[in-house]
C-alpha cells in the first residue's frame, strides 16, 4: 500500500444549520430542486459537518474522496468559524475545498470571500470550487457568476498553478484533482540520490536512462 | 495412478469446501455468542468458575470423610432468633475472606476494573450455594435430614423448613477457608492449575495493564498542546510508542486466549488504540484538532463522523482505564 501523503485540509461548505442564513433568492432556487436539497435531511447534500457534504449524486462524503485520493488529512474545518483557532486554521491549511453556496450565506461569505480568499492568494494554498454539474444550469451560472464576482483574486490566479480547480463538476474530476495535489504535496526525488544515480548509469555507458526498451538482465 | 491423485485431490477440495462452508454457516452463530457471553463473563466472572470448583472442594472432600467436618453438636440445639445476629457475625468473616481474596484473584484476571466487585460476589455465591448443596447432599445421604415432597416441605413449620438451610449455609461457610489447601493456594496467588486462567495469560493481561496505565497518564490526554513542535512530536511519539506495545499483546492475547468472548473484546479494544493512534498523529500534524478529540466543551454536531468515532472511542477508552491512574 502507497505510503499516504499528509495534509491539513479545510472544507468550506454550508452545514445543514445553514439553510436559516441563507439569502431568499438562493433559498426559493434550492427549494425549487426538491430533494436535492434538503437541508432536513444528513446527505442531501450537507450534514452537520462540512467534512461530510456530500457535492455529487453517488453520496459520497468530501472525506472520503480524500482518503481514496490517497491523502491522509487532518480536516480542520471545525475550527474555522471558532474565534480563537480560525486565524491558525488559515494557516495550516494546505487544500481548501469550497463549496460556492457558502457565497450566500449571510455571514460565512465574509470568512470566504475575505480571509480564505487573501491567504489562498498570498501563500499559494491549493484550492478547488465544487460546482456540482447535476445542478440545473441557470443555477450553476448563477453560482459561477458569484464566484467570479467575490472571488476575484481565485479567479484570476485559477490557471496560473496546477493545484488550483476553478470549477469540479463531477466526482471523477474531483478525484483526479486530488490525486494531482497528492503527488504535489508528495515525496520529491533526492537530488542527491538522482545525481548519484545518475553517475553509476553514465559510468556504465547509459548517458539518459529510461525505459523504452524492455529491461534485461546483464552479468 | 494419476486417477487415484486426482480423486484424492478432488477429495480434499471437497473436504476443504465443506468445511469452509460450514464454518460461514457457524460464523454468525460464533459471533452471536461471543456477543452474548462476553457481558456474561464480565458480569459473573464466567473465566473463573474454576474457582466454585475448588471452593466447594473441601466441603465434597468433607461429605466423603477425608477430614474431620466441623463440629455440629451446637447447631443441633434450639437456637433462637436472638443469637442469630452473633451467628451471621461471626459467620461472615469466611464468606468475606473469601470473597476478598476471590475478588484480588479476579482483578488480576481480567484486564478491567468493570463489574469486579459483581464478579467477586457472583463466584463467592455460588462458592456457597455449591458447598451448602454438597453439605445437603451428604445429611441426606448420612441421614440427618430427610427428602419431602414440595408440598409436604411447604406445609411443614418455619423452623422445619429453615433449619437444614441454616446447618448447610453454616458447615458450608465454616468448609471455606482453611480447610482446604488446595483452595487456599488458587486464591492466594496465580497458579497454572486446571480451570483457571494460566500464568501466561495473566502476565500478558498484568503487561497489557501496564501499557493502558502509560497511555492513561499520557499528557497528550490532558493538556492542549501550544503549538507544533517537539515537544509534541515527543508527547506523541511516547504515546504511539505504548499504543505499538499494547497492541502487540493485545494481538498474543486475542490469538491465544479468545474464549468466552475475549477476542472480541480484544478486538474492541484495539478499534480504540487504533482511533487514540489516529487522533494523535492528527494533533501532531495540527495541534489545532486536540480540542476535536479530548476537550470536554467541543461542539459534537461540528464534527465529521471520522472525528466523532475517534473522540468517542477515545472517551470509551478513558473510562475503562481511568482506574489505573487513581
Amino acid at each position: 500500500m502507497a505510503h499516504k501523503i499528509v495534509v491539513t485540509v479545510c472544507v468550506v461548505a454550508l452545514t445543514k444549520q445553514d439553510y436559516g442564513e441563507l439569502d431568499e433568492a438562493i433559498k426559493e432556487k434550492l427549494d425549487a430542486l426538491g430533494d436535492v436539497y434538503d437541508f432536513q435531511t444528513v446527505g442531501k447534500p450537507y450534514a452537520n459537518s462540512p467534512d461530510e457534504w456530500q457535492p455529487f449524486e453517488e453520496g459520497t462524503p468530501i472525506r472520503a474522496y480524500l482518503d481514496k485520493a490517497n491523502l491522509k488529512a487532518s480536516l480542520v474545518s471545525a475550527q474555522l468559524y471558532d474565534p480563537q483557532r480560525g486565524a491558525e486554521v488559515l494557516k495550516k491549511t494546505a487544500l481548501y475545498i469550497i463549496d460556492p453556496l457558502v457565497l450566500t450565506h449571510t455571514t460565512k461569505r465574509e470568512r470566504l470571500a475575505r480571509e480564505i480568499q487573501t491567504t489562498i492568494y498570498n501563500t499559494e494554498k491549493a484550492f478547488c470550487i465544487v460546482l456540482p454539474a447535476e445542478l440545473p444550469a441557470a443555477l450553476r451560472g448563477e453560482l459561477a457568476d458569484v464566484c467570479i464576482n467575490q472571488l476575484q483574486s481565485l479567479h484570476a490566479i485559477r490557471d496560473e498553478n496546477d493545484s488550483y480547480e476553478w470549477q469540479v463538476e463531477t466526482a471523477e474530476r474531483l478525484q483526479s484533482y486530488l490525486k494531482r495535489v497528492a503527488r504535489r504535496l508528495g515525496p520529491k526525488a533526492d537530488d542527491f540520490m538522482l545525481s548519484l544515480a545518475q553517475a553509476v548509469f553514465a559510468a556504465r555507458g547509459v548517458a539518459r536512462p529510461d525505459l523504452s526498451d524492455n529491461p534485461q538482465l546483464v552479468t | 495412478m494419476i486417477e487415484e491423485a486426482a480423486a484424492h485431490a478432488s477429495k480434499e477440495s471437497f473436504f476443504q469446501t465443506a468445511a469452509k462452508q460450514a464454518r460461514r454457516l457457524v460464523r454468525p452463530i460464533k459471533d452471536r455468542y461471543d456477543q452474548m457471553i462476553l457481558p456474561l463473563d464480565h458480569f459473573f466472572g464466567l473465566r473463573a468458575y474454576g474457582l466454585v470448583v475448588y471452593g466447594a472442594l473441601p466441603a465434597s472432600l468433607g461429605a466423603l470423610g477425608a477430614f474431620k467436618p466441623p463440629d455440629q453438636a451446637t447447631l443441633g440445639s434450639r437456637i433462637g432468633l436472638a443469637a442469630l445476629p452473633y451467628i451471621c457475625a461471626v459467620a461472615l468473616i469466611p464468606v468475606v475472606l473469601t470473597f476478598v481474596l476471590v475478588r484480588q484473584r479476579l482483578a488480576n484476571w481480567y484486564l478491567l476494573r468493570d463489574h469486579l466487585f459483581m464478579r467477586a460476589a457472583t463466584i463467592t455465591l455460588a462458592i456457597i450455594a455449591v458447598s451448602s448443596f454438597v453439605c445437603a447432599a451428604n445429611g441426606l445421604l448420612v441421614g440427618t435430614f430427610r427428602l419431602v415432597g414440595i408440598s409436604v416441605w411447604w406445609a411443614s413449620p418455619f423452623h422445619d423448613k429453615a433449619w437444614p438451610i441454616g446447618i448447610c449455609l453454616l458447615l458450608s461457610f465454616a468448609y471455606l477457608v482453611g480447610s482446604s489447601t488446595l483452595f487456599l493456594t488458587v486464591v492466594k496467588e496465580d497458579s497454572d492449575l486446571p480451570l483457571l486462567p494460566g500464568k501466561d495469560e495473566i502476565a500478558s493481561i498484568k503487561s497489557l495493564r501496564g501499557c493502558l496505565k502509560g497511555i492513561a497518564m499520557s499528557p497528550l490526554q490532558t493538556e492542549q498542546p501550544e503549538t507544533e513542535g517537539p515537544d509534541l512530536t515527543e508527547r506523541v511519539t511516547q504515546l504511539t510508542t505504548a499504543i505499538e506495545a499494547a497492541m502487540t499483546l493485545i494481538t498474543n492475547l486475542g490469538n491465544s486466549f479468545n474464549r468466552l468472548g475475549r477476542k472480541r473484546f480484544y478486538e474492541e479494544l484495539s478499534e480504540e488504540l487504533v482511533d487514540l493512534r489516529a487522533a494523535a498523529t492528527d494533533v501532531n500534524n495540527v495541534s489545532i484538532n486536540w480540542s476535536s478529540y479530548w476537550a470536554p466543551d467541543v461542539d459534537l454536531t461540528s464534527l465529521n463522523e471520522v472525528m466523532k468515532m475517534r473522540r468517542a472511542r477515545i472517551e470509551s477508552l478513558r473510562r475503562s482505564s481511568q482506574w489505573l491512574i487513581r
